[in-house]
């Protein structure tokens, strides 16, 4: 009798923790009603929707968590597992420039020239890096005195087999690659790469 | 994760679904974190694009979702002065238009497979290839 209340005990103590990680995750934030949900479901906001939903489910899960808190305690641990592996490959995903990537030095006034952007429908401000240009502003705002220049393009494969290309401009500061500015991104999709 | 609701495109007098998001480009490329309002699983990025594609050029024409505090999102709240059409200048990259039947539904994200995808090929907002493609049903993992 006693390893049966050991059993539950510890089945209480898993409940609380996963409940206490619940209300800490955005999961539990998004789970709430939202009005497109409600629109789209009409039923949520009946009585027996709300009683089945509020009271009956957390209920009935409470307590198989208590009875069957191994797995639930496997599949809360399996969890961590795959976001410290989401975490590692973000990780190692982080976007680098390397000297082999950068192309040629440029001045501000021949970057000017080349990335003016025109729209003959008048949809874009005709202004370098047009939509961007506040950007690229505030990117040039951070130039010293002696700072450099360089156009880059680098490209590598990320860990989920699709391949990314960045195009931009890199701020060379005493030698060294500084802040970059990217204005173009093309990421292709391990699935395009295989079909190619 | 729930199967997203895709962006829009008018193309060739159709409205077509399009299974790529090139506004989330230009919130990258451009540092602006745009505090879209979460309103469903199916729509985590919180808003719906509409864009079409005249003189082969691609343009943003419509935006809909709410800002977080509930006031409507427009062209104009992330590109002032242009409230009617925006010319995606800073895309490159292909877009990708499921067509025809579905043949495999996946709950998450755009995983589902349809008879043919219209693939378009952007090089910064300029048109420059177009393949279709017919996708077969993926094998389920039992059969050889």
């Amino acid at each position: 009798m006693n390893y049966l209340y050991a059993y539950l005990a510890l089945g209480v103590l898993v409940l609380l923790v996963l409940l206490i990680d619940n209300r800490r995750s955005d999961s539990a934030r998004l789970a709430g009603s939202s009005p497109i949900m409600d629109a789209l479901h009409p039923e949520r906001k009946t009585l027996r929707y709300r009683i089945l939903s509020g009271l009956v489910a957390p209920a009935l899960t409470a307590v198989g968590v208590m009875l069957l808190w191994p797995f639930g305690l496997a599949m809360k641990l399996q969890d961590m597992a795959k976001q410290r592996d989401r975490v590692k490959r973000e990780e190692a995903d982080t976007f680098k420039l390397k000297p082999s990537d950068l192309l040629e030095r440029m001045s501000l006034a021949d970057i000017a020239h080349r990335e003016l952007v025109y729209d003959p429908l008048g949809a874009a401000p005709q202004v370098p890096f047009g939509h961007a240009h506040a950007a690229w502003q505030k990117f040039t705002d951070t130039l010293q005195p002696g700072d450099e220049i360089w156009r880059f393009s680098a490209q590598r494969t990320l860990s989920s087999g699709s391949q990314e290309h960045r195009l931009g401009y890199a701020i060379k500061r005493q030698g060294q690659i500084g802040a970059y500015f990217v204005n173009h991104n093309r990421r292709t999709s391990a699935q395009v790469l295989a079909n190619e | 994760m729930t199967a997203q609701i895709s962006e829009i495109l008018h193309y060739q007098g159709r409205k077509q679904r399009m299974c790529t998001e090139p506004l989330g480009d230009y919130f990258a490329l451009a540092d602006i974190k745009p505090g879209f309002e979460f309103s469903s699983t199916a729509l985590w990025r919180g808003y719906v694009g509409e864009w079409d594609v005249q003189d082969g050029r691609l343009y943003l024409i419509k935006l809909t979702g709410n800002l977080e505090g509930g006031q409507p999102a427009s062209l104009e709240t992330f590109f002032p002065g242009f409230p009617d059409r925006v010319f995606a200048h800073w895309y490159t990259g292909q877009v990708r238009l499921p067509m025809g039947e579905l043949l495999q539904y996946v709950h998450g994200g755009y995983g589902s497979t349809y008879e043919q995808d219209l693939l378009i090929d952007f090089d910064q907002g300029v048109v420059t290839q177009t393949t279709l493609r017919h996708n077969s049903a993926p094998a389920k993992p039992n059969e050889s």
